[in-house]
């Protein structure tokens, strides 16, 4: 199936700057950008998409981490909190993080919506508020529980959690056409995963969108206390921008849609007004902990659905507000990523590695951001005026992360694995359940001993109905600046607890829509 | 201590000598010995490594990914100079702040005395053994230190990523690769 993209400029191909006008600009083509772009499109918007990484299609995707890594994602895949204590994928490509997700679909739980309803008085955001938007986003994106049967990485978890007497749940997946290959991370070759890039991006542009690829959003122009349009440079094949090509883009509205991360470091790179200081602060990433299993048999963690098993029976263990809880899931292991995380080198790392077909990944996405003691982190800018993310990983956060390693090595040992390894540099090759409890008890909770990742980033630009704690309002209107709106995942006042692509996809549609039918009463 | 050595003499060197035993094997002698003649590797393609690190680089490289198990593996020239070019890439493709660490980090190992600051043992690479490269990545691995740790976690992925990234190494550790979707 060959998908089209008409009106697309790589931006990187120009030899002179350029000026566009549109009614509105969307700087970033993600989760969020590529939802309103089709709405907005649809509903009569002359629309303009700016995207800082390249316009890549299934022919593209050779299912090679050493190209995906290097196109698709934020520094190569080797984005870092400012102390490099936690590494974060996330991706940089025409559709962003939905290009390269691993599928996995859920709908915000019912508790977080509660929550920022009653804590950050966002209006209408309760699971009833929600629904319809959850249920139109699935319908559009070909969402549903995974039919297939699990591969054997996520049949080990079901298993292993039956045996502790969790219960384990089948994922919804946006797909259509899968044939269970197991590349999603490297860009589907086949066009089944339902991205922005296969969904929206292309009716919107088949509408008469505009899309600029290679083309990095500098700054949001303004004029008195209005936006009025974006000024943005190309980049090079290296992400590095080109400053003798500027794009301008005049536009009504401005729309920014980068991700958590880059939205608000685009938002301080801008300088715009920020009285209360709210702007880049309570950036989320659901610190993500590892436990690997050796099996007795080839799991093959390289093939099939990556993620189509998952147990929450542990993500409110203490309550909402109480210890944080986390979502057990699996992670695909391909060699490039499997080789980096174990953190040795010589004999040590290479025995490990003549493992690499019979290991099960079991990850522990922590919910962050529901207590006092969990405020996230601060994106900020450096000297290039590029973001950094410095997140401190608390006590609070340190507690689950200890819980979650202990909770997979007993659920691994008991789905049948010989050995257990949890992601420490400190830990060992545990052989046994009694062993593995008592040593990972003695594990230092301390950063860049253990191990931290993390594949979601939240909020940064906190929406909400109080002035001084967020940054935009209930309709992601930014509260200083008129005609500009903030529509991605770094909206969200804390961390989801789930993989967020679903939730971004609904509400963005839902503020998209808000965003028409108040134009409308104009 | 600089280095003036040229990559084609260094690989004529690395090549022409034999294997030792495991403690005696010079971080110099780690590669299979095939001929050379053919190899093409133009110091201009390295956009970011220069002469000093590309040596650096060379002799960590086998150490992170084999060590002690080089007493019975040798890796191929082509093997090792692909992982060079895929490290030059990477670093590119890294944001001008992360570029700026690792171009000091370098720096620090090219030289001499820094080698000495930072594991108190030889000061030049060739002196190094095999076993003195696995003790000091161990050193600096559990270093109290923050930034010694973070700069081996930095170091790690970028070199083992850039070796496990090609099809080459996957024989060793039995993965197929990606499934051919043209059948």
């Amino acid at each position: 199936m060959n998908i089209q993209y008409p009106n697309h400029i790589n931006v990187a191909q120009l030899d002179s700057s350029r000026a566009f006008d549109c009614d509105v600009v969307i700087c970033g083509t993600g989760a969020g950008g590529g939802v309103a772009a089709e709405i907005l499109t649809q509903a009569g918007y002359k629309v303009i998409m700016l995207e800082e990484g390249p316009l890549k299609r299934s022919s593209d995707f050779d299912m090679q981490e050493k190209t995906a890594y290097a196109t698709l994602y934020q520094e190569a895949a080797g984005r870092k909190t400012k102390d490099k204590a936690i590494n974060i994928l996330q991706g940089r490509a025409v559709g962003g993080s939905t290009t390269v997700n691993w599928t996995s679909s859920f709908r915000t739980p019912q508790k977080t919506l509660e929550y920022w309803s009653d804590n950050f008085h966002i209006k209408d955001i309760l699971y009833e508020n929600m629904e319809p938007w959850f249920i139109r986003m699935e319908q559009r994106l070909n969402i549903s529980p995974w039919a297939s049967p699990a591969n054997e990485n996520n049949t080990i978890l079901a298993r292993g959690a039956k045996a502790l007497s969790l219960t384990p749940k089948v994922i919804p997946r946006n797909v259509n056409g899968c044939i269970n290959l197991g590349y999603c991370g490297t860009g589907c070759p086949i066009n089944a995963k339902q991205s922005m890039l296969v969904s929206t991006i292309p009716t919107a542009l088949e509408s008469g969108a505009t899309l600029l690829s290679c083309c990095r959003a500098q700054k949001i122009l303004t004029e008195k206390d209005k936006a009025i349009g974006v000024k943005a440079f190309a980049i090079n094949k290296y992400g590095k921008l080109k400053k003798d090509i500027v794009i301008t883009v005049h536009a009504a509205k401005v729309i920014v849609a980068g991700g958590a991360i880059n939205s608000p470091a685009l938002l301080l790179r801008s300088k715009l007004p920020d009285p209360y200081r709210t702007l880049g602060k309570r950036t989320f990433l659901h610190p993500v902990s590892l436990v690997t299993g050796i099996m007795p048999k080839p799991v093959n963690a390289f093939s099939g659905a990556p993620q189509s098993v998952y147990v929450d029976d542990l993500l409110w263990r203490d309550g909402v507000t109480g210890k944080v809880g986390y979502k057990l899931e699996t992670a695909p292991m391909h060699p490039l990523l499997a080789s980096t995380v174990f953190l040795n080198h010589g004999s040590h790392h290479y025995d490990i590695m003549q493992k690499f077909p019979y290991m099960q990944a079991s990850l522990a996405l922590l919910r962050d951001g529901f207590n006092d003691d969990s405020v996230g982190g601060e994106v900020t800018l450096d000297k290039y005026d590029y973001p950094v993310l410095d997140y401190p990983i608390t006590d609070y956060i340190w507690e689950g992360i200890q819980h979650s390693w202990l909770t997979m090595t007993e659920l691994l040992f008991a789905a049948g694995a010989k050995h257990v390894i949890p992601l420490h540099l400190d830990s060992s090759i545990y052989s046994s359940w009694d062993k593995a409890r008592q040593a990972i008890k003695k594990l230092p909770l301390k950063k860049l001993r253990a191990q931290v990742a993390s594949a979601h980033v939240m909020g940064g630009c906190t929406m909400g109905g109080d002035i001084n704690n967020s940054v935009v309002d209930s309709h992601g209107r930014y509260h200083h600046v008129k005609n500009l709106f903030v529509f991605d995942g770094s909206l969200f006042p804390t961390s989801i607890g789930a993989n967020p692509q679903l939730s971004i996809y609904a509400l963005i549609a839902k503020l998209t829509n808000n965003l028409i039918q108040s134009d409308s009463l104009k | 201590m600089k280095t003036n050595i040229n990559r084609r003499d260094l690989l004529k060197w690395i090549t022409g000598i034999g294997v030792t035993s495991l403690l005696g094997v010079s971080t110099f002698q780690i590669l299979q010995d095939n001929s050379i003649s053919d190899l093409e590797w133009n110091h201009e393609d390295f956009k970011f490594l220069n002469d000093e690190d590309q040596i650096t680089l060379l002799v960590l490289i086998p150490a992170f990914i084999y060590g002690e198990t080089l007493n019975t593996t040798r890796i191929k020239e082509k093997q090792l100079i692909n992982v060079l070019f895929n490290i030059d890439f990477a670093i590119l493709i890294l944001p001008e702040r992360t570029q700026d660490e690792l171009r000091q980090l370098l720096n620090i190992l090219n030289n001499g005395v820094g080698r000495w600051l930072l594991a108190g043992v030889w000061k030049s690479w060739s002196a190094a053994s095999v076993q003195d490269l696995i003790e000091f990545l161990q050193l600096w691995r559990n270093s109290l230190i923050e930034i010694l740790q973070s700069a081996y976690q930095g170091l790690h992925q970028i070199i083992i990523g850039s070796f496990y990234a090609e099809p080459d190494s996957w024989k060793t550790i039995h993965y197929p690769g990606p499934p051919d979707l043209s059948l």
